[in-house]
């Protein structure tokens, strides 16, 4: 323990003394672990006109769900704590989990950058603590780690895609135009929307690769209206991870047709002009507390807390491996203010959630889409099922 | 409160005493209020169930009851936060509490001056006294209180947490919250059996209704939904009432546009009626030959003959109806 700092900084909610209880209520604690200098905090490059929402630590949305459970605590004469765990910059992460879980934490949140998640993954034996991703959307956390202690309370990228391409499906706009950007990201966003059109019966009748630029003798790769006056087609699908293309196309397309995907409709596990379920309340508590809107992030810290709460109060789960197994029980209806109650995949210890499709300033749906149906949960038809993984339900 | 305000409510409270001490209306005027909470409007319907008025109110009216004497509707206004009275007869607005941090619904003590509030935003619920205007009490709940129900003997209080799924107990003497009941998901609303030995409350996200018993407070059993054609996660019941025998159940079941019929005694369902779109409001006239239900996604009201159970009518109102009440 002597190449890391602790930083810890504990917010417990206490019981309210307005209640006599006969016993002190026990302790659950949740551990937030983070990096110092985590460059996906760094402010975001501003150099090229492109309007970027920096990355907010979404260690607010865990300390709204903290609030949010303290009476569920005081019912269940449970006190829920929330300790914050930095890394040190150059620090060890697999070395900070061990000595996190010497501590014996009822559930650990990872704000980390990916290869960290995995790292801390191998660090735990599987069953015996539930290490929650809030932030890491992308499918291989989901395809290799399955089995593992990792639990994922953000959707994975083929979740949105999927969600856009049911859409579009019960839309009819089945023909689809895709865009691709340079970035290896553009790739495989592009790669998992096909493979979400196909799975829901949509038609990419034409790809075409775009770069940024104004270079004339690159104009059928710049040139929106020369990429969009060709084929035959209902929607366009955009994949640029960098924006600075993609926010062009919208009105600059030559046929009149929506655009989704990086730009016009987008999927997201969050929104904050969400108005059904409930959902107005959360983004109001939130931005009243920490004075942005809530981000997806923000939302899979604040879900992953309650569902925790719930699994201390409906199971009397109070150590890791009992929270753990709770979780994966199926006996704890996790509710989301989606609409759906949610539950942990068996295969892949991802939740089982709606994902919202919004413009910047409404959510227009929310998937899965009616009419989409699943043998088990119509939650299902988004993201990886069991069939499109190796993962066997443990 | 500023001092303002506090002026503002102690004045106009001395005019209110009058105002809640009036003579009881002789006889009910027939019309159905309904409250609209995303056009902010009073809906008001005649004894043929036609729209002859849209009153303008405060901003988002939800929850509504009758003063005693029947000569005042109380609205609670969320976006505002404001307790607003209207006048039944002459329909204009008489009073507003102010500073009544994102009142939801609430329930009033049978002494006629205690208002039982929730405040959705602040996870507490308080205790609004509509003579003097002070807010005389605040209990602590979870995240977004919604149901409130007091006991008919004015000595319990139950409210409801959406959000933490708990229901809580408050001691009226005492003015304590004593205990707090872990429920199923997004418990909403309340009705208490005539001889108040059972609580029934709706529990929206499990599509049921959990039965408590009042002398113990635990959960002695439950009413799941489950109309034909509709899957689970659609089943989400909200407002629940009962007929005065105690003998029959009515339940709004959210976005499976019915409302369920249940058999009391026997905790079985009996009937699911198809009505508007996501019902939440449910009300009886006192004959009980009448249930007005509103549908918070189609913006309008189903009427429902209880006999044949079948809707007799629709009727359009405001935009996402809420609350139903009726001068009678």
């Amino acid at each position: 323990m002597n190449k890391f700092w602790l930083a810890l900084l504990v917010c417990g909610i206490s019981a309210s003394s307005a209640l006599a209880q006969s016993e002190p209520p026990r302790d659950m604690r949740m551990v937030y672990i983070d990096r110092a200098e985590d460059p996906f905090y760094d402010p975001p490059a501003q150099t090229d006109g492109v309007i970027r929402v920096e990355n907010r630590p979404p260690i607010a949305g865990a300390e709204l769900g903290l609030k949010d459970v303290a009476a569920l605590g005081r019912a269940a004469q449970v006190h829920f704590v929330l300790e914050h765990h930095t890394v040190a910059a150059d620090g060890d992460v697999a070395a900070d989990i061990t000595a996190v879980m010497a501590t014996s934490p009822a559930l650990v949140l990872l704000d980390l950058p990916h290869d960290d998640i995995v790292s801390a993954v191998k660090a735990v034996p599987s069953g015996s603590l539930a290490l929650v991703n809030i932030r890491d959307t992308s499918d291989d956390l989901r395809r290799n780690l399955c089995g593992t202690a990792l639990f994922h309370t953000i959707p994975s990228q083929s979740a949105y895609s999927d969600a856009l391409a049911q859409m579009i499906v019960r839309k009819n706009w089945k023909r689809v135009l895709t865009l691709i950007g340079p970035e290896p990201e553009d790739q495989e966003l592009a790669k998992l929307f096909a493979a979400s059109a196909k799975k829901f019966g949509a038609k990419i009748v034409d790809t075409k690769p775009f770069i940024a630029g104004n270079d004339p003798r690159k104009r059928e790769e710049n040139s929106t209206a020369l990429m969009t006056g060709e084929s035959e087609y209902d929607v366009i699908y955009v994949a640029d991870s960098t924006g600075d293309f993609g926010r062009f196309v919208e009105f600059r397309q030559v046929k009149p047709r929506p655009v989704i995907g990086s730009e016009g409709l987008e999927a997201s596990a969050w929104h904050r002009a969400a108005e059904r379920y409930g959902a107005p309340q959360v983004n109001h508590r939130f931005e009243r507390d920490a004075g942005r809107a809530m981000s997806d992030m923000d939302w899979s810290a604040w879900v992953a807390v309650k569902a925790a709460a719930e699994a201390v109060a409906r199971n009397k789960a109070m150590t890791g491996a009992a929270v753990s197994a709770a979780l994966l029980s199926g006996t704890i209806e996790i509710e989301m203010t989606k609409g759906i109650p949610g539950s942990f995949r068996a295969w892949d210890h991802q939740l089982r959630q709606p994902i919202m499709l919004h413009t910047a300033d409404a959510v227009i749906a929310m998937a899965p889409i009616e009419g989409f149906l699943h043998e088990n949960s119509v939650l299902d038809t988004l993201g990886l099922s069991d069939r499109d993984t190796n993962c066997k339900a443990k | 409160m500023n001092i303002i305000s506090k002026h503002f409510v102690y004045g106009l409270s001395c005019l209110l005493v009058g105002l809640l001490t009036e003579a009881p209306a002789q006889a009910g005027s027939g019309l159905v209020f309904v409250s609209n909470e995303r056009s902010s409007q009073l809906t008001v319907l005649d004894q043929s169930d036609t729209v002859i008025k849209q009153i303008k109110t405060c901003a988002r009216p939800r929850g509504m009851r009758f003063t005693p004497d029947h000569s005042k509707i109380v609205v609670a206004c969320g976006s505002d936060n404001t307790i607003a009275l209207y006048d039944v007869a002459t329909q204009k607005l008489v009073k507003r509490f102010r500073d009544i941090p994102d009142p939801e619904t609430f329930d009033l003590h049978p002494n006629g001056k205690d208002l039982y509030v929730s405040n959705e935003d602040d996870s507490e619920a308080t205790l609004l006294d509509l003579e003097t205007g002070q807010v005389k009490g605040h209990f602590p709940t979870g995240p977004e209180p919604e149901g409130v129900l007091v006991t008919p003997d004015g000595k319990t209080v139950f409210v409801a947490s959406e959000a933490a799924n708990l229901v809580h107990v408050i001691d009226v003497e005492t003015q304590k919250v004593i205990k707090d009941i872990i429920t199923a998901t997004r418990p909403r609303r309340f009705a208490l059996t005539p001889d108040g030995k059972e609580l029934w409350v709706s529990c929206e996200m499990s599509g049921l209704v959990e039965i408590i018993d009042t002398a113990t407070l635990t959960e002695t059993g439950r009413v799941d939904f489950q109309p034909k054609g509709m899957r689970k996660e659609e089943v989400t019941p909200v407002d629940i009432t009962m007929t005065a025998s105690g003998k029959t159940l009515y339940a709004a079941l959210g976005r499976a546009n019915h409302v369920a019929v249940v058999d009391v005694a026997k905790r079985t369902v009996l009937d699911y009626i198809l009505v508007g779109k996501r019902p939440w409001g449910l009300r009886l006239t006192k004959d009980e030959k009448k249930l007005y239900v509103a549908n918070g996604l189609s913006d309008d009201l189903s009427i429902i003959d209880t006999a044949s159970g079948k809707v007799l009518k629709s009727v359009p109102v405001g935009i996402v109806p809420y609350g139903i009440l009726i001068d009678e």
